[in-house]
């Protein structure tokens, strides 16, 4: 018999998936009756004996000594982690809800807001601008951060100081607007005293005065006869104002987008435009800085220069 | 974590996996280097990793992985044991079988006598396939994914096996 052939045959034999013929053919070989003993003999060797009740006692006794070293480490259960990441994060929510006593104060687009303060100082906010302020505190610290623009009718009282990102406005008692945008800062003191500081730089203004500080450049200042801010009464007025400003007052106002072709933005403009008609407005300001505009679907405005 | 996956950090299914493995396990490793306190201690260290690594390892690959373990521990060992088999005839022949012929009592203790120290003397690998298989009573399958080898592997190391067994006790 082949060699190979006869292995294949005595694999099958030890497997158990020999057929009869085939074992048949395997018995009648010579060699078989050996490997047929030395099969069978060392199926019925052991190994030496060792309880496993006793193996895993030893074992555990082991670990015992080895988790004081290091404890193993366990995963924790996915869903746990996720409350427990829920629950801390309600936790932290009602301590803020606790101790957080700011009042905030939002206006949208074309909206305003008259906010009675706790000393019964009066803030009106203009459109898309943000007021916040202590309530607790209110006495002993008069400040409130500021983003867009306020008109501010202050008691008299201790330091009342209006902080915004392009600098702060302090006072004693009196009556000011202050008009903020990014890199741009414009103060209309229209009762009392009042001091502007931007940059480390001070300014004190007086009844009827009025500065402008755009970006870096040097203060502007200049005076006017109104006794409150135009604003209030559904109209924005701008004095020498570069046009970038007034067109960002603008999309304050009325919240449309407002693509500017070929338009020279630093050109200042001087007027005003109602804050309660678009169309008007866009007139006002097209007419005068002599572009034309196309308003679509009452949101996007683009100016154009006429030339 | 899926439905029915066992933890092998629960100490419960961690004893079961224990005892369940723990003679097939140790075994293996004694049929390696023949020694059955030094298979002891190389299963309680797998174990020992194991158990530390609960919550990294699948359930359903502790078997083949404790295997691996074991296997890759004897690697490091350079002590090795000539092995030594109880046979279950040569102990109960004594008693049981005095009815039988002397003569043939005497020429089976021998053959197996020489079994014994044919097997000790086969290579590592090709001893530990045939005793997994004759003792353990392992299909050449389990073997093969126990090893990490193929099917085709496992069955030639049990015929090189065979071969040098029956050359060594018929003395060729």
């Amino acid at each position: 018999m082949e060699n190979q052939e006869f292995e294949i045959l005595l694999n099958k034999f030890i497997e158990g998936n020999i057929s009869s013929e085939e074992l048949n053919v395997l018995e009648n070989s010579s060699e078989f009756s050996t490997y047929k003993k030395i099969l069978e003999s060392s199926s019925e060797f052991s190994t030496p004996y060792v309880d496993n009740d006793k193996s895993f006692n030893a074992f555990m006794e082991k670990t015992k000594f080895n988790e004081k070293e290091q404890k193993p480490v366990r995963k924790l259960n996915r869903y746990y982690l996720v409350s427990g990441v829920a629950a801390s994060l309600i936790f932290l929510f009602g301590l803020f809800q606790i101790f957080n006593t700011n009042e905030t104060y939002a206006t949208d687009f074309g909206e305003q807001l008259a906010v009675l303060l706790p000393d019964s100082s009066e803030v009106v906010l203009n459109s898309d601008s943000f007021l916040e302020f202590n309530k607790k505190d209110w006495k002993k610290n008069r400040k409130l951060n500021l983003k867009g623009e306020a008109y501010f009718k202050v008691k008299k009282g201790s330091k009342f100081e209006v902080v915004t990102s392009e600098g702060s406005v302090a006072v004693l008692g009196t009556q000011f607007n202050v008009n903020q945008h990014k890199n741009f800062l414009e103060v209309h003191c229209f009762e009392g005293k009042v001091r502007v500081v931007r940059n480390k730089e001070k300014f004190i203004l007086t009844q009827g005065d009025a500065v402008r500080q755009i970006g870096n450049a040097a203060f502007e200042s200049w005076n006017f006869s109104e006794v409150s801010p135009t604003w209030k009464n559904f109209e924005s007025s701008f004095k020498n104002t570069p046009l970038r400003f007034v067109v960002q007052s603008l999309i304050k106002t009325y919240g449309t987008t407002v693509i500017s072709d070929n338009v020279d933005l630093d050109k200042r403009f001087s007027g005003s435009f109602p804050t309660n008609d678009l169309e008007i407005a866009l007139k006002t300001i097209t007419t005068s800085m002599n572009l034309t505009y196309d308003l679509e679907e009452g949101k996007k405005v683009t100016l154009r220069s006429k030339e | 974590m899926e439905v029915g996956d066992k933890s092998l950090c629960d100490s419960k299914v961690f004893e079961q996996v224990y005892k369940t493995n723990a003679t097939a396990l140790r075994n293996f490793v004694y049929y390696k280097c023949g020694d059955i306190d030094v298979a002891e201690d190389i299963i309680q260290d797998c174990f020992m990793t194991i158990w530390k690594k609960c919550s990294t390892i699948v359930f359903k690959s502790v078997k083949s992985l404790l295997f691996t373990m074991a296997s890759n521990a004897f690697l490091n060992m350079v002590k090795h044991k000539k092995i030594v088999l109880e046979h279950q005839k040569l102990n109960k022949n004594i008693n049981d079988r005095t009815n039988e012929n002397p003569e043939f009592l005497l020429e089976e203790q021998e053959f197996l006598k020489k079994l014994e120290s044919a097997i000790a003397d086969l290579p590592d690998n090709e001893r530990e396939v045939f005793l997994l298989n004759r003792i353990d009573k392992k299909k050449y399958r389990e073997i093969a994914d126990l090893l990490n080898i193929s099917i085709k592997t496992v069955e030639k190391r049990m015929s090189k096996a065979l071969k040098q067994l029956r050359n060594q006790i018929e003395g060729i």
